[in-house]
């Protein structure tokens, strides 16, 4: 548990870079800001040991003043002291979280593109941003608070010996009680009921997630009610444990926590009264006066300490769970990238004996899988959802790398390219495209940054963006996402198309999902398609059947196997998969809605 | 102080002041109990002094043994009392809190759901409480309550020496005038650091967002290095908000402890003077060294109670927000729904005007209209999603706005494409239609809508559990599901989005059958796409703007020169013989 907890922190400063010092110039500040602290009370002690010895003629104390002044000095010094350490732990801390951020959108760009679509991004930004911010609390504040604390405790165990040793260990007792009493209440069979109370907690808050989101679906059918009494009833479970834990687990040992911590000094009392006697006898009751007022004020501290270490802990704990969000970022797998890379020697695409399996899948999407689409070749995949179309096709620009076998892109092993030219040799349009932020002429240029306003202005054209462009206030230079300007989901399919259409890539994958397109979409989409397949290796997922009757070859792509393969008229006539879906699709698309029964 | 504004702030019940207040009440106790402790000390070093200077015997010490007996007695009761009336307290109130919380989200319109993301909702309306737990159980009462008893010490000790008490207690009013001061320069800095903050975090959010657009276009290093920027100006301006306010914040925490040394400066200073003795100083340096206590909490706790003010804002929100009511009772003549000039807004964007339509009992009335001209409105409206703000929309003669929404919706069924589902088996997931439902009944069901299929083939059929919110089933499966439970609620009314039966491309023909059999002599309104599946409906209504653009027969309207719907069916009868070609 501790050597865990001390991976974390040097993990955590690991990512300090080179303000790694500045924390711990930090630390040690504040260590001696803490020491410093202390010093006031060294001035009552010798204040009260002037006083004693010329009591109870007061005024003949004359050294009081120095004192008094030397505690305000070493007051005033801690003070300055602890506000440098913050500054160092603060702006190392600062940093650090900078460099989280960083450094993990760098190990996401590396990331396989495949990646992104089993983890959404607002979860991994959420990870990322989120647990950076939080590990700002433990590096500038928690972590300065602990090694003072731990230095201010060290600082008590010197000055027990320094004074009296007995007295000191009886201040130090409360902590021993306090701690003690917390103990109990996390271990034996305590221990138990508090996992039960944690475990009422959790199926509170399932209950209460499913509750939330139910409630639209649940109110259409009359059924809140029910719902709503299987939440009540987790909440009122997770009550009466809450209460049970609190009211007869805790309630004593925190009363006596409480009772030791702010009472430091009652244990001081008995010990006192048991050193006294002595002392009169040993004729240095004055000392032993002295030191009795020392520990009656420094008695306050140690509650002080301990509360600091009590919050700092709980803090520590936070930046533990934050640093393992940082992990789950940092882990994601990257994709390797080849040092000699080679160069695509045509315009070919081929699929040899790929098999791919999804992580955590047991039957493979792709089943030795192997095709060859020659140079300006059209070829649609089609087959039954889940049959693999979509992984085969997100193969080819390295959304993920095959399981087995080999993906050929210009006859060279995809992995065996560099990623950037592989991206100049393929353009791809799949379904959900998004736009960046920016206007629609940057949007399009990103394909092509050396390209002109008037090459831009065509590809739009060609992918039948002119109305677009029409209508909105400031044409192609009008910014996406400012001022309430949004574009349809069909809009926006046709600007990625004249992004596609502006890359010029050789090769061309593309999705054709349609479907809710509105009709003056769908058409425009269509003749975008035509612009941007023309002359080009083409390789489309379809979806619907009567898109690929004119392709040059079509793939039946059957639970993760290659079915079967050919033109249109060829596998129709073979009788086979294709045959039967070209009947129940044409079944489909001739189905109406009618209000009586008419099959 | 505990009036209705700080009701609010911390979104408490009735109750939760009444506790507040008690549990206020015993931190005074406690903390005068704890300051009366240290008389015993004063009492001892009083034995001292004299034993010192007088030789008299030492105090007795049965005597004093008795009074820490006392005082620990007293301490441990007390805060069992404390801690009864903090703690102990809160957890009958958040528990009341959480139940009327999930009492009043259900009476909430439906459409307030649709505006938010659900995912987002139930995080934040489960954490929000959470942490106004922690806040009322672990601040509030602790807090005041050290206002008041730090207020009643202060007071006596003014009265037993003013120039003492001022020595000691100067860094209190300073300390919280520089909190109060730099309130105003910690705020603008706070802002400007968050807006930094957002910058940086919508960055990232764009950046993976379009990560795929960036790879395919080679723009990671000018992403990246736009990304860097905006977390360096973060770093920056969270560096300029710690260097000129943080300070002031942490500067009043320590500030406050300045008070032991200026106590021990003015104590030597008056002694020497001869005008107080040892003891007076005593029994302030006791008073001192734990009098700031209870604020060192506070102002450690200062953020959590402010990040809890943004929580209660949400809480009372909610319970702001008016509820959709309405009569018991719902006794419609037929089915027929009645849309009399119908205007309706959202978000200030106005989405429907002057529309007026009937959808008639056993007849499929379909809303057709490019994306964004209000037909998925309408259909939403027809159910009481929403309240409109203009015009009535009638079921069977009753206007629905007088309905209580939940039972209007006994009489409809709706299927559209979000299909939200539980983490429960098949078999109840679809029992969610009609319930009490018998296990045939929902076998059935389930073989009308074609489920049968694709629950056959799970590892245990109709008893699997389908994973939180159906994570493991397709949407063409879920569409399914859905239809289902509305085939097994059998309502006289059918909200149908048409494309439900179309999601699922390869399995078309399964639903498409499955919803024949649902929309077989109900009201049926369909919200369509796909012009040539609702020719054969009985009647079409073009929304084009948010108003009523044509209305009538499909074959009318097919008829009509430079008609909408004729335009849209031609554009879709040509996209459909579409074809890549080589």
């Amino acid at each position: 548990m501790k050597k865990k907890k001390q991976n974390d922190l040097s993990v955590l400063l690991g990512y300090a870079g080179s303000y790694k010092k500045l924390t711990f110039l930090g630390l040690g500040l504040s260590a001696v800001a803490m020491v410093l602290g202390t010093l006031p009370y060294i001035c009552i002690w010798l204040a009260a040991r002037d006083l004693i010895a010329v009591a109870p003629e007061w005024t003949g104390a004359t050294q009081l003043s120095k004192y008094g002044w030397l505690a305000f000095a070493a007051a005033f010094g801690g003070i300055a002291v602890y506000f440098g350490a913050l500054m160092c732990t603060h702006l190392a801390a600062f940093r650090t979280a900078s460099n989280i951020r960083k450094q993990g959108m760098a190990h996401l760009m590396k990331a396989p593109l495949g990646f992104f679509d089993s983890n959404a991004s607002g979860l991994l930004r959420n990870r990322l941003d989120g647990a950076a911010a939080e590990t700002e609390t433990l590096l500038a504040h928690n972590l300065a608070d602990i090694v003072g604390s731990v230095a201010l405790v060290l600082t008590m165990v010197v000055l027990m010996f320094v004074f009296d040793w007995r007295m000191g260990a009886a201040c130090l007792l409360a902590a021993v009680v306090s701690v003690g009493a917390m103990a109990t209440m996390m271990t034996g069979k305590n221990a138990g009921l508090m996992a039960e109370y944690q475990a009422a907690q959790d199926v509170m808050s399932k209950a209460g997630t499913e509750y939330v989101r139910g409630i639209p679906v649940v109110k259409v059918f009359q059924q809140t009610v029910y719902s709503f009494k299987a939440f009540r009833q987790a909440i009122e479970d997770y009550s009466a444990k809450a209460e049970h834990y609190q009211a007869d687990v805790c309630k004593v040992p925190q009363a006596v926590n409480l009772t030791a911590t702010e009472g430091a000094f009652i244990f001081l009392v008995p010990v006192a009264l048991l050193l006294a006697p002595k002392a009169l006898a040993d004729g240095d009751f004055a000392g032993f006066v002295t030191d009795f007022v020392f520990y009656a004020a420094f008695s306050a501290i140690v509650s002080t300490a301990l509360a600091r270490i009590m919050f700092a802990a709980s803090g520590m704990m936070l930046a533990g769970t934050a640093l393992g969000r940082i992990r789950q970022v940092m882990d994601a797998p990257t994709m390797e990238i080849t040092d000699k890379p080679q160069a695509p020697r045509d315009n070919s695409v081929e699929f040899r004996e790929v098999s791919f399996t999804y992580e955590g899948a047991e039957l493979p999407a792709l089943d030795h899988i192997s095709f060859r689409v020659a140079p300006g070749q059209t070829v649609a995949l089609v087959g039954p959802s889940g049959g693999g179309k979509t992984t085969a096709a997100s193969l080819i620009p390295r959304f993920w790398d095959v399981s087995a076998g080999s993906v050929l892109v210009g006859g060279v092993d995809v992995r065996d390219t560099d990623p950037h030219v592989l991206m100049d040799q393929v353009a791809f349009v799949f379904q959900n495209t998004h736009l960046f932020k920016t206007s629609i002429l940057e949007n399009v240029r990103a394909a092509r940054p050396t390209a002109t306003r008037e090459e831009v202005l065509s590809a739009l054209s060609a992918a039948q963006c002119d109305d677009i462009l029409e209508k909105l206030p400031n044409g192609v230079d009008t910014v996406i996402g400012a001022e309430g300007t949004y574009l349809s989901g069909g809009e926006q399919q046709r600007v990625a198309l004249a992004r596609a259409i502006l890359k010029d890539a050789p090769i061309v994958v593309l999705d054709e999902a349609t479907a809710f397109a509105d009709p003056e979409n769908e058409a425009l989409i269509q003749k975008a398609f035509g612009a941007l397949t023309k002359g080009r290796t083409v390789i489309m997922i379809a979806h619907r059947l009567s898109t690929v009757v004119g392709a040059d070859r079509i793939l039946v792509l059957d639970s993760g196997k290659l079915a079967e393969a050919g033109t249109h008229a060829e596998l129709l006539q073979g009788g086979g998969l294709y045959a039967r879906m070209w009947a129940d699709y044409n079944q489909a698309v001739n189905w109406k809605i009618a209000g009586k029964e008419v099959r | 102080m505990f009036g209705k504004e700080f009701q609010r702030r911390y979104a408490l019940t009735d109750q939760g002041v009444k506790n507040t207040k008690k549990g206020a009440l015993w931190t005074v106790i406690v903390n005068l109990v704890v300051m009366a402790g240290m008389g015993i000390l004063y009492y001892m070093m009083q034995g001292y002094m004299q034993t010192l200077t007088d030789g008299a015997p030492l105090p007795k010490a049965w005597v004093i043994l008795l009074l820490v007996l006392g005082f620990l007695v007293l301490s441990f009761v007390t805060h069992l009392q404390q801690y009864k009336a903090t703690y102990g307290l809160v957890y009958g109130e958040v528990k009341a809190t959480r139940i009327s919380l999930a009492e009043r989200l259900r009476k909430l319109p439906l459409g307030w759901f649709g505006k938010r993301d659900l995912a987002d909702l139930t995080e934040t309306v489960m954490g929000d409480v959470n942490r106004l737990e922690h806040v009322w159980s672990h601040c509030l009462g602790y807090l005041y309550g050290s206002y008041f008893s730090t207020a009643i010490i202060a007071v006596m000790l003014l009265v037993y020496d003013w120039r003492l008490a001022l020595a000691a207690l100067w860094g209190v009013p300073v300390a919280f005038g520089l909190l109060f001061g730099s309130r105003k320069l910690a705020k603008k800095n706070s802002e400007r650091s968050k807006a930094a903050g957002l910058q940086v975090s919508d960055g990232i959010q764009e950046t993976l967002e379009n990560i795929r657009e960036i790879r395919a276009t080679n723009q990671e290093g000018r992403f990246l290095a736009e990304l860097n920027g905006k977390i360096d100006r973060h770093e920056k301006s969270m560096i300029r908000g710690e260097l000129s306010t943080g300070i002031f914040v942490n500067a009043a925490s320590v500030i406050m402890r300045l008070g032991v040394a200026t106590t021990i400066l003015t104590g030597a200073g008056l002694i020497l003077a001869g005008e107080i003795n040892f003891m007076v100083f005593f029994m302030f340096l006791l008073v001192i060294t734990r009098i700031y206590a209870p604020f060192d909490q506070a102002l450690a706790l200062i953020a959590e109670m402010f990040i809890s003010q943004i929580s209660a804002d949400r809480l009372n929100e909610i319970f702001d927000t008016k509820a959709a009511e309405g009569a018991e009772r719902f006794a419609p003549k037929g089915h027929d729904i009645v849309f009399d000039n119908v205007g309706f807004s959202y978000d200030d964007k106005q989405v429907l005007r002057g529309v007026s339509f009937t959808a008639k009992e056993g007849q499929v009335t379909a809303l057709v209209g490019p994306s964004g001209s209000g037909k998925s409105t309408c259909a939403r409206l027809a159910a009481r999603l929403w309240d409109i703000q203009e015009g009535t929309i009638r079921v069977g003669g009753v206007d629905i706005s007088t309905v209580d929404p939940e039972l209007l919706l006994t009489d409809y069924s709706m299927v559209f494409q979000d299909v939200v589902l539980f983490d429960d088996t098949v078999m109840e997931n679809i029992r969610l239609g009609k319930r009490g439902a018998t296990d045939a009944e929902v076998l059935a069901a389930a073989k009308a809508a074609n489920c049968d299929e694709f629950v056959q083939r799970l590892p245990q059929g109709y008893a699997t559990p389908i994973g939180e919110n159906g994570a493991k089933l397709s949407g063409g499966e879920r569409q399914r599901i859905s239809i289902a439970r509305a085939l097994l609620k059998n309502a006289p009314i059918v909200l149908l989005d048409e494309a439900t039966a179309s999601l699922d491309v390869e399995n078309e023909t399964k639903v498409q059958g499955a919803l024949s059999r649902l929309l077989a002599d109900k009201t049926v309104l369909v919200i369509a796409h796909r012009m040539r599946t609702v020719q054969a409906a009985d009647k079409i209504v073009v929304l084009s703007e948010g108003r009523v653009a044509e209305e009538g027969s499909p074959a009318r309207l097919l008829a009509k020169q430079d008609g909408i719907f004729r335009r849209m069916t031609r554009l879709q009868t040509a996209s459909a013989g579409w074809s890549i070609d080589s």
